[in-house]
């Protein structure tokens, strides 16, 4: 027992509460406390109740412990004797209270990830002269009370590669690095800074980071077809645009939450471009693993879906509000103020648009359309008719198939070839329909969609608890609310009666905005870690997705708070914050520790290196084949390839070499990557199709602007790692370059040449240095 | 302060495992490295060191294979009375299905099994048969999770991740757990059937096959020694890069994932060549029959696997050839023919080769299927009732444990859950299923989750 042992006393909030409220409340707690006696507050154990005072500090005859010591109390379930000596130990002690009238409740809230952030003051440090931004200050606060310093700044061209990766997820070219090294403007840095932020691959590398926290994929995620989805793309591409014009991040979560409510789309005959954008925002709830297919059982239908339904409030808690939600669907948080009756309320939040009883459309069927409304009018007329003559022609043609297996020596099970080949006017006849459906087909009109979310009526089904999380055992009614603990008393959650005309229950609308009110203790917080991460490879608070009592203490409180007030107050503007960081000393000093890229800017470093990156932005994602090896590659990848974050991302099939760097399978979300040392990066680097194309190509590149081969070795280096090499290096590339020649005997002249120098590059694009950050 | 603020993470993990015992306080502490495969000591004394996980996909039909019931046969073609229903759909329950299929007492033991089984039949006093088996769910993702992972959630490391967490790998130069992959294809559910869920990557299955590439970029492409000399570049490299960043585990686990790659390419390419084997073992796996041919290859491999230390070694089919909704018997009659000598060849093998004292084998589906008709001549996924058997390490042979009802819809004796199931592998492993620990968020996962197991002491030796 920690108390008995002497090392901690027992404490009342840790200790002691928790213990009373688990034994005792049922009986004494509250204004209907039996005999009068209320346990919830040191207070009103020291009032007592009939019985007189309960506790008397420093006295272990007290009558509370004479009650539990002698298994009066609780009545027919004594209390274990460690927790009687844990009383005992506090009462001796003096009873001691951090706030004598403070209830459990109360405690709770006061947990500084469940108290707004107040801007606090910059500190005062010795070490000014290193005081780019307020967050040196922090930092060298904290430090210097340890008797700490900030290391040195690094290099220019580590900064440069540092800074260029962390803000587009690429590497900086050897020209701009010299660029870099010749400027001597003290704003020369700033300017930078300035030019990445402003640079289109910026929002496709801080998407990436976003897509992980969403859990974003293309494909539906369940059964053996893991049916891909068509739209989802769109999501993608809005958030990086979000990005790209700094979208203010409240609105970029208003939109994303209820989009389709706040721009209430239906009202127009054309979406204009800023209502799509709201609407295309809302596939942040529609990225959770969704299996409804149209010949679902309705009982099937309720079971699938209500996972989708809590994959997705686990999806919004854990991204947006960094706690550990889905713990309390089966019962209360065992670790948090979290119950499951708040469970429940925040769950009734979506309940006008994710209805898993009914009525809902598949999946698939579920958008909005992205044409006016006479455009689909008029799609509408024209679809109708040739469905109906498409279905006839292709039941005609199930029936020709029919007919003649009934002919054929293997009847049913022959194939179409094996009756084409026997039955020449099968063969024709089976043409002909084929003809005849394409043709239908491509009358039909198809008008883009989105995937969206959007409520049915101004109304939603009644939402419950459910009993040990089971959807078919209902408990009490609840509305829809948020996590008591984050509620304001002064100004308690509410979602404003709807208009009986209006098209939705603006639950979703009233959750996003009370989400984004500007003292919310958690949402600039867990924006601002996770931004933090994104430069530092760890977030002040660890542990990204739990905030709560349960996650470890921020490393640097005063920081974090200062950040996300500075956040809010800059518009909650995501360039601001990125600014603020990486234009620290702190952020520019020389490393301690390198990072490992994340698996697509390995790639796309690959390809940026090798000249072959593809610029093109946004669409549909780039498909993949099975190569005959078993390995998932995109397709067409030997010449030139997109950005890593076009791919599509098929929860069933795993790109190989982006799942050998530990990309993650989306089953719910990710909220912190992993990072393997695995022998299959080692071999897909050293043997795989992707490395060596790539090397290839990276050969043809350095050897086609240089002249001698030091010139091209020193390239291809300066391409791969932005330094130039020491004098020893480059004795070892061309030492390299001259013995590797032996290898290929079969080869001579300008192919033995590249041959050589493809080996080079493959080396460099394998080495450490390649994919670690310093 | 909170005392859980005092400390930082491994010191927390440390702590927190000083109350689980030694063994589990190494593992809690591996998992956080990021490298963890080094061998480890069991809780207590193992049974068995490794496992050949034969994982039939689909849900083999108990009634026709391991669990004969005249009364089925009595009752062929009558409608099944009250509660007897498809869980699938209840629209779909159809009459009862006698079994097609001959039984008989098999070796010494007398265990009854099917004629569709010749090969097993043999063995018959080699393994132990569990009647009484029963899942949770009967759709295949949830029930093959169930099986493979411990829960109806999809997204937690399977059973060879938690294998290869709490005992790591006896071999250098070969991953821990290998999933041999039937070179037609993936089965239903994917790379999910041998993922690493939440764990550290390292615990992933490794996926080979049998058949043309048995891995992905094992080889390079072109000139052998010219890679060669590529490596000692990249390596010159990179220790010229960690000479400047010292004491840098990660860059140094680097370093040696490279050094790992090139012995792999040497030991795998060893291992997965199966010409390495003389006519006799070809023989008798049937790795040129048209039918066995190709899970024979399979399983000649695993055997190979297993014998250079892997320490999990599971067999896939691709799709689901046991889902026989139509032509439940032709269907059983060609998955057998193909499956059944091959897993004859490696029970043989395993005892000749002295692999059987240390190696367990474990051959089951996900589910069973109903013992009434689906359509015309189809049994439907099952969840009330299913069989499996195991071999080797541990095993008792000949014993057939727990029993179904008349018509083998319900397990009714000595029923065993899948967590029953997992606790037992556990154990003959020397593994407590409620010790072997992973932090994950904020809990303390475990193999059988949150669900209570009990060992299955019949099968026991």
């Amino acid at each position: 027992m920690i108390a008995a042992s002497g090392l901690f006393a027992a404490e009342f909030e840790r200790d002691i509460l928790p213990l009373l409220e688990r034994r005792c409340a049922q009986c004494h707690s509250g204004t209907a406390a039996q005999a009068g006696f209320d346990i919830r507050t040191r207070a009103s154990l020291v009032k007592g109740g009939k019985s007189g005072a309960a506790i008397s500090p420093g006295d272990p005859d007290s009558l509370l412990l004479r009650r539990v010591a002698a298994g009066q109390m609780p009545p027919g379930a004594k209390l274990p004797a460690a927790e009687i000596e844990l009383l005992r130990d506090w009462i001796r002690q003096g009873a001691a209270a951090a706030d004598p009238n403070a209830t459990a409740a109360d405690l709770a809230r006061r947990h500084w990830a469940f108290q707004p952030p107040v801007q606090p003051e910059i500190p005062k440090v010795r070490a000014a002269a290193r005081v780019r931004t307020p967050v040196d200050a922090f930092v060298i606060a904290a430090l210097e009370k340890k008797g700490g310093a900030l290391r040195p700044d690094a290099g220019r061209g580590a900064l440069l590669r540092r800074v260029t990766f962390d803000l587009t997820g690429l590497p900086p070219t050897p020209e701009e690095a010299d660029a870099f090294e010749a400027d001597t403007a003290p704003d020369a840095y700033d300017r930078v800074v300035e030019r990445l932020l402003a640079s289109e691959r910026y929002g496709e590398r801080q998407a990436r980071h976003w897509l992980d926290a969403a859990g974003y994929a293309d494909s539906e995620g369940v059964l053996a077809a893991d049916v891909v989805r068509a739209n989802a793309w769109r999501y993608r591409d809005y958030v990086i645009r979000a990005f790209n014009k700094d979208k203010p991040f409240d609105v970029f979560v208003r939109e994303q939450l209820a989009g389709d409510e706040f721009s209430d789309f239906r009202k127009y005959e054309k979406m204009p471009p800023e209502v799509v954008e709201a609407v295309e925002a809302t596939g942040f709830l529609r990225t959770a693993v969704d299996a409804t297919r149209e010949d679902f059982q309705p009982k099937d239908f309720a079971e699938y879906q209500w996972r989708t339904y809590f994959d997705t409030q686990q999806i919004v808690a854990s991204s947006l509000m960094g706690i550990t939600m889905h713990c309390a669907r089966c019962h209360d948080h065992k670790y948090e103020p979290l119950t499951q009756r708040d469970y429940y309320s925040m769950l009734a939040v979506f309940a006008g648009a994710l209805r898993p009883e009914g009525p809902v459309l598949p999946s698939y069927k579920r958008l909005i359309h992205d044409a006016a409304k006479s455009e689909q009018a008029r799609a509408e007329t024209v679809n109708k008719p040739l469905d109906d003559i498409l279905k006839a022609l292709r039941d005609l043609r199930a029936a020709r198939v029919k007919q003649y297996r009934a002919l054929h020596e293997k009847r049913d099970k022959a194939t179409e070839a094996e009756l084409r080949a026997a039955f020449p006017a099968f063969a024709e006849a089976a043409a002909a329909l084929d003809k005849e459906i394409e043709r239908e087909t491509t009358r039909r009109v198809d008008l883009p969609t989105i995937r969206a979310i959007y409520d049915l009526d101004s109304t939603a089904p009644p939402s419950y608890v459910f009993l040990r999380g089971d959807p078919t055992q209902h408990g009490d009614p609840v509305a829809p609310g948020v996590p008591a603990v984050l509620d304001d008393p002064a100004r308690p959650f509410s979602v404003p009666k709807p208009d009986p005309s209006a098209s939705t229950t603006g639950r979703r609308a009233a959750f996003a905005t009370w989400l984004t009110s500007p003292g919310h203790p958690l949402t600039a917080r867990v924006m601002v870690n996770r931004v933090w991460a994104g430069h530092f490879g760890e977030g002040l608070v660890p542990t990204m997705d739990n905030f709560g009592k349960s996650g470890p203490s921020p490393s640097n409180r005063e920081l974090l708070d200062w950040l996300a007030t500075g956040f809010v107050r800059q518009g909650w503007s995501v360039k601001a914050l990125h600014r603020t960081i990486v234009k620290s000393s702190f952020y520019r000093q020389t490393s301690n520790m390198p990072r490992r890229l994340e698996a697509e800017a390995v790639r796309d470093a690959v390809l940026a290196a090798s000249g072959t990156l593809d610029a093109k932005m946004y669409g549909e994602p780039v498909g993949t084949r099975t190569k005959t090896t078993g390995e998932v590659a995109p397709a067409g990848e030997d010449c030139k390839g997109r950005r890593s974050i076009y791919q599509i991302v098929r929860r069933s099939a795993p790109q190989s070499f982006l799942a050998s760097f530990d990309a993650p399978v989306m089953e719910i979300n990710c909220s912190r990557r992993v990072t393997s040392a695995s022998a299959s990066q080692a071999l897909a680097m050293m043997n795989g199709d992707f490395a060596a194309a790539q090397a290839g190509h990276f050969a043809n590149r350095v050897l086609k602007r240089n002249g001698d081969d030091r010139a091209a070795a020193v390239d291809a280096f300066r391409l791969a790692l932005t330094r130039k090499p020491s004098p020893r290096e480059i004795d070892d590339l061309l030492s390299f370059v001259k013995s590797q020649a032996a290898h290929y005997p079969e080869m001579t002249g300008v192919a033995l040449r590249w041959q050589v120098f493809s080996d080079l590059a493959q080396a460099l694009l394998s080495a450490n240095e390649f994919i670690y950050i310093d | 302060m909170h005392i859980r603020e005092l400390f930082a993470r491994r010191d927390f993990l440390t702590r927190m495992s000083a109350g689980l015992g030694g063994m589990a306080a190494a593992s809690l502490l591996a998992s956080e490295s990021r490298h963890g495969v080094e061998p480890r000591a069991p809780h207590f004394e193992p049974k068995a060191k490794r496992v050949i996980f034969l994982f039939q996909n689909g849900g083999p039909s108990q009634v026709d294979l391991f669990d004969p019931k005249p009364e089925l046969m009595k009752r062929h073609g009558q409608r099944p009375g009250e509660g007897y229903i498809n869980t699938v759909d209840i629209k779909k329950t159809g009459a009862w299905l006698g079994s097609p299929f001959q039984f008989a007492p098999r070796g010494k033991s007398g265990m009854v099994l099917s004629e569709a089984l010749p090969g097993l039949a043999r063995h018959a006093d080699d393994i132990a048969l569990v009647r009484s088996m029963v899942t949770t769910h009967s759709n295949h993702e949830q029930a093959i999770w169930n099986f493979n992972t411990g829960s109806i959630q999809p997204g937690r490391p399977s059973l060879g991740s938690w294998v290869t967490y709490g005992l790591g790998s006896e071999n250098r130069s070969l991953p821990a757990f290998v999933a041999i992959m039937n070179p037609k294809g993936l089965p239903v559910d994917g790379v999910r059937n041998f993922s690493n869920g939440w764990m550290a990557p390292v615990f992933n299955g490794f996926p080979v096959r049998a058949e043309g590439t048995p891995v992905i970029d094992l080889k390079p492409g072109g000139s052998e020694t010219a890679a060669a000399a590529r490596l000692a570049l990249i390596q010159k490299l990179n220790r010229e890069h960690l000479r400047t960043r010292p004491e840098q585990l990660e860059l140094e686990a680097r370093i040696q994932s490279f050094e790992l790659a090139a012995r792999m390419q040497v030991a795998a390419s060893d291992a997965m060549d199966l010409s390495k084997e003389p006519a006799e073992a070809h023989d008798l796996y049937r790795t040129s029959d048209p039918d066995a041919g190709v899970h024979g290859r399979q399983l000649l491999l695993a055997r190979r696997l297993i014998e250079r230390g892997v320490r999990f070694v599971q067999v896939l089919h691709n799709g689901q050839p046991w889902d026989t909704h139509n032509e439940n018997e032709s269907g059983h009659r060609k998955i057998s023919r193909q499956t059944d000598e091959p897993t004859a060849a490696l029970l043989t093998d395993l005892k000749r080769r002295g692999l059987w004292k240390d190696t367990l084998v474990i051959w089951s589906g996900e589910f069973g299927r109903t013992p009434m008709t689906e359509g015309k001549d189809g049994r439907d996924h099952h969840k009330f009732s299913f069989s499996l058997w195991m071999a080797g390490a541990g095993i008792k042979g000949g014993v057939t444990h727990g029993a179904t009802d008349d018509f083998g819809y319900h397990s009714v004796d000595n029923i065993v859950s899948v967590p029953d199931f997992h606790a037992t592998v556990m154990h003959l492993l020397g593994l407590d299923v409620n010790k072997l620990v992973y932090p994950h968020g904020v809990r303390e996962e475990k193999l059988t989750d949150v669900s209570p197991s009990k060992l299955v002491h019949g099968i026991l030796a």
